[in-house]
């Protein structure tokens, strides 16, 4: 909840920070001088029209993309050329827009294959079946179990993910993401393809998350954004032309203008956010 | 009853050993009960087998394609005839099978790293690529390797404790060949249990997640690169040791065994089975052992001449391996297990006993150990 009590995030050092970031794909500029710092339990927003940027900032964030200029710090410290399972490792985790699960295995298990960095068991204790690797296994399935519960799609844990309709299965990649314990989430439009009820619901999501951990959201739907989010940094060909509180934000003739005929608030029609990512 | 069934199910030591177990108790009465001709065949079947599942591991877990597993088992082959000139002073054959497995595993780990940075038909690419080029190289080096002819392998007698063993539970004397089907089967055995406890380990869960998809597996902190390189290392050791058995069975180590066909003929048994199905691999690989043998026959018996019948064999595994793909392309378990799937209660892969499993809900059908 962006209330006045929660304002002070502002006194604490940010978990992650990204400086006068420069992505180009051929001649086009995606991304051009672009900073922005999340802090702690903070939940950031990011918005901005088709082709804003976003996803390529997101795509920056965890090592997809390599910026031709500019720097990217965790808890101060330089982070380049780490790839992307690297950063996974440090706890940065992220959801997909076009969901990613992995189709032949149970819900269970891709929400184990999250909580993979937390095992301990290496290939020799998996190979001759240690009571190490079997101890592994069952605290790995007591955390999924638990994070599917806190989501309440417990009850599919033995399912194939294709089987389920798409609400379940978007919780099933934010479940896979939030077992790993992150310490900075980035969700890339939870809430496309959902009814007003479930994003409703996911609103207290973000929320009960935002007490525990950093958020970093790109979403459309503007009352979802505005609920939610602390801070809001407006992105327009690939340049901020916006920070502030939803309530700065909303008011600021920049934003006003960039989406002017722009119909945000319904605009389910967005492609290339996950450019690159499945190429 | 149940209890004791659901903790052997929830263990997976005790249930893999159990298997295990069981499944050294039914070699021991089949190879007793056949003749020499058929444990022969047998060997075969069981060296097939333990290429045939590193390579379901590779490319059934892993999702890499390698169309040159011949190459890794030729690799064992010829380490095992060089260190097999002599019967006197020769080390043990576990030894020497263990050595056979290492060499195999070094140019499996220098495939690997190059095949893990390469993609599908690269990867099918430069494996088929190394399929050619290693029986070539035996060509080549004619002095070292034996040139077409290849190397004789002087099998080293029965050990005595194994002698003795084998007496104590079948009452009857082992003769080499015998102990070499022995050893082959044992081998896959416990071959078999490590492939199993592995798959059902974190990083089976992991190679099956980067084969779903990359980018997720890579966002959840998986190590593409390193898991793939080890899935390669783990299939090209039991290719080693398929190829060292391969020496040891047919006592000889020549380029003709390691043609493409046989490289073809895994990947046959692979698919057949289902893939990233051990039991697959088993069946389909029984399956390969013993087709060209009927092919042969029931092209003799129609009037064909001996010659005329033996090329049978490839073409039969051909149209077999083609019908499966179209008819049943998740193989012989894969496709039994989504029919058991249709119906009544199942288990499903790694939820034993999670709540909400319901009877009429849609599980996930994989192939599993
Ligand atoms: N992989 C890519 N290759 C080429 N151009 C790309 C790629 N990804 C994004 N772009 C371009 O970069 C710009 C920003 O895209 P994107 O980050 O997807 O915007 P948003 O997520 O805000 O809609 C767009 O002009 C898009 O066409
Ligand atoms: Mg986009």
């Amino acid at each position: 909840m962006s209330t006045a009590t929660d304002a002070p995030h502002s006194a604490a050092a940010p978990v992650f920070e990204l400086s006068d970031i420069g992505v180009r794909f051929g001649g086009i500029v995606a991304l051009d001088g672009v900073g922005l710092d999340v802090r702690p339990r903070e939940v950031h927003g990011v918005i901005g029209p088709n082709g804003a940027g976003k996803t390529t900032l997101f795509n920056v964030a965890c090592g997809f993309v390599t910026p031709v200029q500019g720097t990217i710090a965790w808890h101060g410290k330089p982070l380049d050329g780490l790839r992307p399972h690297q950063l996974a490792g440090l706890g940065i985790a992220r959801t997909l827009q076009g969901l990613g699960l992995f189709d032949k295995i149970s819900v269970l298990d891709n929400v184990m294959v999250g909580a993979d960095r937390h095992g301990r068991a290496g290939f020799w204790s998996g190979l001759l079946a240690l009571p190490r690797s079997s101890r592994d296994e069952r605290t790995l399935r007591e955390r999924s179990m638990t994070v599917l519960d806190e989501l309440g799609i417990a009850d599919y844990a033995g399912r194939a993910p294709a089987s389920l309709p798409y609400p379940i299965r978007k919780r099933v990649a934010l479940a896979r993401a939030l077992v790993a314990e992150p310490e900075l989430l980035l969700l890339d439009e939870p809430a496309s393809g959902l009814s007003e009820e479930e994003m409703s619901e996911l609103g207290d999501i973000i929320e009960g998350l935002s007490e525990r951990i950093s958020v970093m959201l790109v979403e459309h739907h503007m009352d979802l954004v505005m609920r939610v989010c602390d801070r809001i940094t407006v992105l327009d060909f690939g340049k901020v032309i916006a920070k502030g509180t939803p309530a700065e934000v909303r008011e600021d003739p920049a934003v006003l203008a960039a989406y002017l005929g722009n119909e945000v608030t319904h605009d389910d029609s967005v492609h290339g956010l996950n450019g690159g990512e499945n190429a | 009853m149940r209890k004791a069934l659901d903790t052997v199910r929830g263990n997976v030591l005790l249930k893999h050993s159990l298997i295990a177990l069981l499944a050294a108790a039914l070699v021991l009465l089949v190879m007793e009960s056949v003749s020499p001709f058929r444990q022969g065949q047998l060997a075969m079947m069981a060296y097939y087998a333990i290429a045939a599942g590193g390579l379901t591991v590779l490319t059934g877990l892993s999702g890499q394609l390698s169309l040159g597993h011949g190459a890794f088992m030729a690799i064992g082959a010829y380490t095992t005839a060089l260190l097999l000139q002599e019967r006197e002073g020769a080390l043990p054959m576990i030894v020497i099978i263990l050595i056979a497995a290492l060499v195999a595993t070094v140019v499996g780990a220098i495939v690997g790293v190059a095949a893990a940075r390469l993609h599908g038909p690269y990867i099918a690419g430069a494996t088929l690529a190394l399929a050619v080029a290693v029986p070539g190289i035996a060509l080549h080096f004619s002095s070292v390797f034996g040139g077409e002819q290849g190397l004789n392998v002087k099998v080293p007698e029965v050990p005595r404790l194994a002698d003795d063993a084998l007496y104590f539970l079948t009452g009857t004397e082992t003769s080499t060949s015998e102990w070499v089907a022995y050893s082959a089967w044992f081998l896959l055995i416990i071959v078999y249990f490590l492939l199993a406890n592995l798959s059902a380990s974190r990083i089976g869960r992991r190679w099956r997640a980067v084969r779903d998809d990359e980018v997720a597996a890579s966002l959840a902190g998986i190590d593409l690169g390193r898991d793939r390189v080890v899935a390669f290392v783990v299939s090209a050791a039991c290719a080693g040791v398929a190829g060292a058995l391969l020496a040891l069975a047919s006592r000889l180590a020549a380029p003709g065994s390691f043609s493409l066909v046989l490289s073809l003929t895994l990947l046959s048994a692979v698919v057949l089975g289902g893939l990233g199905s051990l039991l697959g691999a088993l069946l389909g690989s029984g399956l390969l052992a013993l087709l060209p043998n009927l092919a042969t026959s029931i092209g003799s018996s129609m009037g064909l001449s001996d010659v005329k019948a033996a090329e049978l064999s490839p073409l039969v595994i051909g149209l077999t391996t083609m019908l499966v793909i179209l008819l049943a392309p998740a193989g012989v378990v894969g496709s039994v297990r989504q029919l058991l799937a249709g119906r009544g209660p199942r288990a499903t892969t790694a939820a034993a006993g999670t709540p909400g499993a319901g009877a009429d809900t849609p599980t996930v059908a994989e192939p599993r150990g």
